[in-house]
């Protein structure tokens, strides 16, 4: 802004010294003729060149005192006035010099005059240099005036952005404390994206509520139901086979429709409450346990190295949750071949990487993919079973936990990367 | 073994009384604190199951005096609310283990099974040996002045053997107080188990005793 305001002085001094030059020239211009035609008045075209001459020499006398010389000349005939002005090549007036000269060509004769112009070069250099200072002090203002800016308009929207950004998606009404920096433009906008936070905040709060309170109902008479077939597949009574078969079905679906309840309960709670337990939870740990659960043909297929050493301050319920949505999910997705899973150290990092060699993630999917209820179109027309609950859990537990989620390039596959910080003493 | 279950929802009471009839248990099922402390007079159970919120009081007050009184049955508690702030309270409050609704009813029947396995509650709040100071009540371990991470089930492990005073637990019994089973799963799991552990705070805390089993401390 101060880099505007020297160069608009700058150029407004040059433009205006031009202005004012000019208009001098032609004041200039203006005396000269005025002279001129004094002469032409007196000295008709009739009239002898004595008579001539002495009117001549009479006008050259007066002008001298103004600064300025007269001649007048008949073809290349010198006839009166000052001798040392030699006449032009060309009518009109021009700079020559330190001298301003105009040659008017009458039916009396040519009448050269001219005039000093050192009084207009030091009216001109004053001029600059006015119009100098003009534009440093222009330029000085538009420094303040930009600081000042800055400091009321610029300054604090950087700050709202700030702050606006760094507004957690979870949480967003205890953003932007109230009181800003004074200003009353960016107080009033701070105001108004507050309150729009907390707006934001409440309605999720209230679909948060909705959707752990629907989850929790349900977990009750599904309990329930689970217990009665339980107990009933135990029964000492004989069954027909066909019924039996149709108790096994009921409670398989019922287990799974258990198992998406309890996830979609995890998705609906807020951080805190999936932060809540603390322990130290062994990764090989929980991965033994997810493996062990597995079926023996789905078992044979995943290739499992797991460092002993590295723990995870979290949930052990959740964190096992988590590695077996993954595993399950590449299992699925890749109905044949091997699922490889390793987890290592990086630094202060836990990473657990788990492959398959199935069709893998297209790089425009790979975010997405971690969105609640996402089917991708292949797994879709594929058929596979779901109702892509598991990714957006596996994201879930990990952004708890205070890591993350993502599937990476891969040569064949896909490839998930879990990164979740390691436990370090309280 | 004898089951007390202390909880007002009859239509909970109903199943859970057939569930663990189904598994052998004598149970008696009352609705109230008064009921529940007539019936622990009455006939001591060698388990207590109870809810948190009963009419005519708080199942964790009965608990907390239920331990002042010196009583030492093992204790399961229910609570509607699956928050760990009152695993945390009800743990501190005396009761052995914690139980959030709804639950799965076989949960339910596996973790009574590991209460009266395990006995009444005879864990210190600590223990020290060489570089080794746990301390459960906060399960904390330090290890050589730095802190290690031990996982709730190697505490599960160190508990049991610590309430055991340095005398020796068969695997038997540790698969029953840990995993509540004593299966070949588990069975593994219990030696991957030992060697992190020992790993973890060095081999003299824990001792092998061959053919016996494993004890807190001694080890070389």
């Amino acid at each position: 802004m101060a880099a505007t305001a020297v160069l608009s002085g700058l150029l407004s001094a040059a433009l205006g010294t031009v202005i004012a030059w000019t208009s001098m020239l032609d004041r200039e211009d203006g005396r000269l003729r005025g002279a001129a035609q004094t002469l032409a008045v007196e000295v008709p075209a009739g009239m002898g060149d004595a008579a001539a001459r002495a009117h001549a020499d009479d006008e050259q006398t007066e002008v001298a005192v103004a600064g300025m010389r007269i001649a007048l000349y008949r073809g290349a005939r010198f006839v009166g006035g000052d001798a040392s002005l030699r006449p032009s090549a060309a009518e009109g007036c021009r700079t020559d010099g330190p001298s301003r000269r105009c040659r008017f060509v009458l039916p009396t004769g040519a009448i050269e005059v001219a005039s000093e112009l050192a009084g207009a070069r030091a009216q001109r250099s004053l001029l600059l240099g006015a119009s100098l200072a003009a534009a440093v002090l222009a330029g000085l203002a538009g420094l303040g005036l930009s600081g000042a800016v800055s400091a009321r308009i610029v300054r604090p929207l950087q700050r709202l952005r700030e702050e606006v950004a760094a507004v957690d998606a979870d949480a967003p009404g205890r953003a932007l404390p109230a009181g800003g920096d004074g200003y009353a433009e960016t107080d009033a906008l701070r105001a108004a994206l507050g309150e729009m936070l907390a707006r934001l905040d409440r309605a999720l709060a209230q679909s948060r509520r909705f959707a752990a309170d629907a989850a929790h109902e349900l977990r009750t008479p599904l309990g329930t139901m689970q217990a009665e077939l339980e107990l009933a597949a135990e029964g000492d009574e004989v069954l027909p086979e066909e019924v039996k078969g149709s108790q096994r079905r009921a409670l398989r679906t019922l287990v799974g429709l258990t198992a998406l309840v309890e996830r979609l309960l995890i998705l609906a709670a807020p951080d805190e409450s999936l932060r809540g337990s603390r322990e130290a939870v062994s990764l090989a740990e929980a991965a033994d346990e997810v493996l062990a659960a597995l079926e023996p043909a789905a078992r044979a297929r995943v290739r499992a190295t797991v460092d002993d050493r590295l723990h995870v301050r979290g949930d052990a319920v959740l964190l096992r949750a988590m590695l077996e949505n993954v595993l399950s999910n590449a299992l699925k997705f890749a109905p044949a071949g091997e699922v490889t899973v390793s987890a290592g150290a990086d630094g202060d990092d836990a990473v657990v990487a788990v492959t398959d060699a199935g069709p893998g993630v297209p790089a425009g999917d790979r975010a997405r993919v971690f969105d609640a209820f996402y089917r991708s179109a292949g797994a879709r027309a594929d058929g596979v079973r779901g109702h892509g609950v598991g990714l957006a859990l596996v994201a879930r537990i990990a952004r708890a936990h205070g890591g993350s989620a993502a599937f990476e390039d891969a040569p064949t596959g896909a490839r998930l990367v879990l990164r979740l910080p390691r436990w370090r003493p309280a | 073994m004898r089951v007390l279950l202390v909880d007002d929802n009859a239509e909970l009471r109903e199943l859970v009384t057939r569930a663990l009839t189904r598994d052998g248990h004598a149970v008696t099922a009352v609705a109230t604190v008064a009921a529940a402390r007539a019936a622990l007079l009455e006939s001591p159970p060698e388990v207590l199951v109870l809810d948190l919120g009963l009419p005519d009081g708080s199942g964790m007050e009965l608990c907390r005096s239920l331990r002042a009184e010196g009583e030492r049955v093992p204790i399961l508690m229910l609570t509607a609310q699956g928050a760990v702030a009152r695993r945390v309270e009800g743990l501190e409050s005396g009761a052995d283990d914690f139980l959030a609704k709804p639950f799965a009813v076989a949960e339910l029947r596996a973790r009574v099974r590991v209460l009266g396995r395990r006995g009444p509650a005879a864990t210190p709040s600590s223990w020290r040996h060489g570089a080794v100071a746990l301390d459960f009540a906060a399960r904390r371990a330090v290890v050589r002045g730095a802190e290690a991470p031990l996982t709730a089930r190697e505490w599960a492990l160190v508990e049991f053997l610590a309430g055991r005073g340095g005398r020796v637990a068969r695997r038997g019994e540790i698969l029953d107080a840990v995993w509540g089973a004593d299966s070949p799963q588990a069975s593994a799991s219990l030696d991957v188990l030992i060697t992190r552990v020992r790993r973890k705070l060095g081999a003299a805390a824990l001792r092998t005793v061959r053919g016996e089993g494993y004890a807190l401390g001694g080890g070389e």
